[in-house]
């Protein structure tokens, strides 16, 4: 039998769930317990959410693809860990960036194919980002030898701030990106520089393809 | 500023905004034009290639702009290439040639990946920074009461009961009698089956797999043959060797002691 509870003790509960469970929540779980819809469920979440980083309180709300969880606030990052007498945990270096962000955006994916775009065996590496649970094996390739698939864990979600794999920024396309391009006429057009007349007329910069620079 | 002026078609059926960009070089015209058309490299189509290739070239001379050599080396190297494919489809130096052309746009496609990729890690880096800075829980282990805490009615122990003594019907394995349609005793016990190879092996010495069949007379004696011929190779008393069509068998060792068939 369920209490009928108001808005504040239902967020509440929903802080109290999240505390005990330590490890992210599913949203099911919380729908189930207080038996509410979900998109209710996720309206108040959101509402935590916020509350937690406009008061600039010392948890944060995490949202993970379904599930919730809280953390402390990386805003007191440094005071928390002179309390416990904590390091601040190692960053990944080059190699182990490369190869996870060549898995993150290309997952699942096999070691020959991260090999391949980085020219080296990344074996070592693969190796390390298994440890710390940034990526995992999910399978194997039906060709000869049967290689691996690997993609990212939640952890990864969780260590980049992510909320799913659409968040990931988009992955910028070497061949237009800040090209300078010739115009129909033959004049030059360079996106990146506003032109002297747009400045003079204070007309705002335009993104890409922009005006052209002299008088045809 | 007059207002923009609207071109009417072109002549060339390449023509687009697209087009004009400036390639860093050869083979990045080349995979530009590739990924246009929905060509995969391995597909890469001489004649179409070239063409366009030649078109964008051209384009560029209308314009007055300066085409660096090495476009045009490229184009030179193109129509090459065409002229000997048309010449005779098994041109081997053309091919080796054309697999040369393809590597190259392969690994030039590679490292534009990775181009790629170092410029996606210097976004992804400081985002990295998050994970570094906070702190989570892991779940507290939950202890589940030993106190008995759920409602129940009298009647269900009776439900229980009933299911219980339905359940004893069957509470003994069913006699050997209700199998013996089944399963009868072995005619051949296979312990003396194998006894009997080995024999023969003995004395025989080595002999063909097929000849151990060959005396007998039903299907279980068949069956019980082959049966010991596995239990001695498993006990690796016996070894077959040769093919599906021509199998010898070979005593390797005596039967040890106490090898249960």
């Amino acid at each position: 039998m369920m209490e009928t509870l108001d808005m504040k003790e239902i967020e509440s509960a929903i802080e109290g769930i999240l505390f005990a469970s330590g490890e992210p929540v599913h949203e099911e779980r919380i729908c189930m317990a207080l038996e509410l819809d979900k998109a209710t469920v996720e309206q108040i979440l959101q509402k935590l959410m916020d509350y937690y980083s406009y008061e600039r309180r010392g948890i944060r709300l995490l949202h993970i693809e379904d599930s919730w969880q809280l953390c402390s606030a990386p805003d007191y990052a440094e005071v928390i860990r002179k309390a416990f007498e904590i390091r601040k945990p190692a960053k990944l270096s080059q190699p182990a960036l490369e190869v996870l962000t060549i898995i993150a955006y290309y997952q699942p994916t096999t070691r020959a194919y991260v090999d391949q775009i980085r020219g080296v065996d990344s074996a070592y590496t693969v190796g390390l980002l298994l440890e710390r649970k940034l990526i995992e094996e999910c399978g194997r390739l039906q060709v000869p030898g049967r290689p691996h698939l690997y993609r990212t864990t939640k952890n990864f979600l969780r260590a980049f701030h992510l909320t799913s794999l659409n968040d990931l920024p988009e992955m910028p396309d070497l061949a237009t990106e800040g090209q300078m391009r010739i115009g129909d006429d033959g004049e030059i057009l360079d996106p990146d520089a506003p032109s002297a007349e747009m400045l003079d007329r204070g007309e705002p910069e335009e993104p890409g393809g922009g005006q052209p620079v002299s008088e045809a | 500023m007059e207002s923009p002026v609207f071109k009417l078609e072109k002549v060339l059926r390449t023509r687009s905004q697209e087009d004009m960009q400036d390639f860093e070089g050869p083979l990045d015209l080349i995979l530009f034009l590739l990924s246009k058309n929905r060509m995969e490299i391995q597909d890469i189509s001489i004649s179409t290639i070239l063409d366009q290739y030649l078109a964008w070239l051209e384009q560029r001379q209308k314009m007055d702009l300066e085409i660096a050599s090495e476009f045009v080396a490229m184009a030179s190297h193109l129509v090459y290439i065409k002229t000997r494919m048309l010449l005779s489809i098994e041109d081997e130096e053309a091919q080796t040639e054309m697999d040369a052309l393809i590597q190259s746009l392969e690994e030039r496609r590679r490292n534009e990946s990775y181009g790629k990729i170092r410029r996606a890690v210097q976004r992804l880096e400081p985002m990295g920074e998050f994970g570094r800075n906070i702190e989570v829980r892991n779940p507290e282990p939950i202890e589940r009461g030993k106190i008995y805490e759920y409602d129940q009615e009298p009647a269900d122990l009776v439900l229980a009961m009933t299911e219980v003594e339905s359940r004893a019907e069957r509470k003994l394995p069913p006699p050997r009698a209700t199998f013996e349609s089944i399963v009868r005793r072995e005619p051949y016990p296979v312990e003396s089956k194998a006894r009997e190879i080995l024999d023969r092996l003995r004395s025989g010495g080595i002999t063909r797999f097929l000849l151990l069949f060959r005396e007998n007379r039903s299907r279980s004696e068949i069956v019980a043959t082959f049966l010991a011929v596995l239990e001695l190779c498993r006990a690796r008393v016996i070894r077959l060797a040769g093919s599906e069509t021509d199998c010898t068998v070979k005593q390797e060792k005596e039967l040890p002691d106490g090898v249960v068939f």
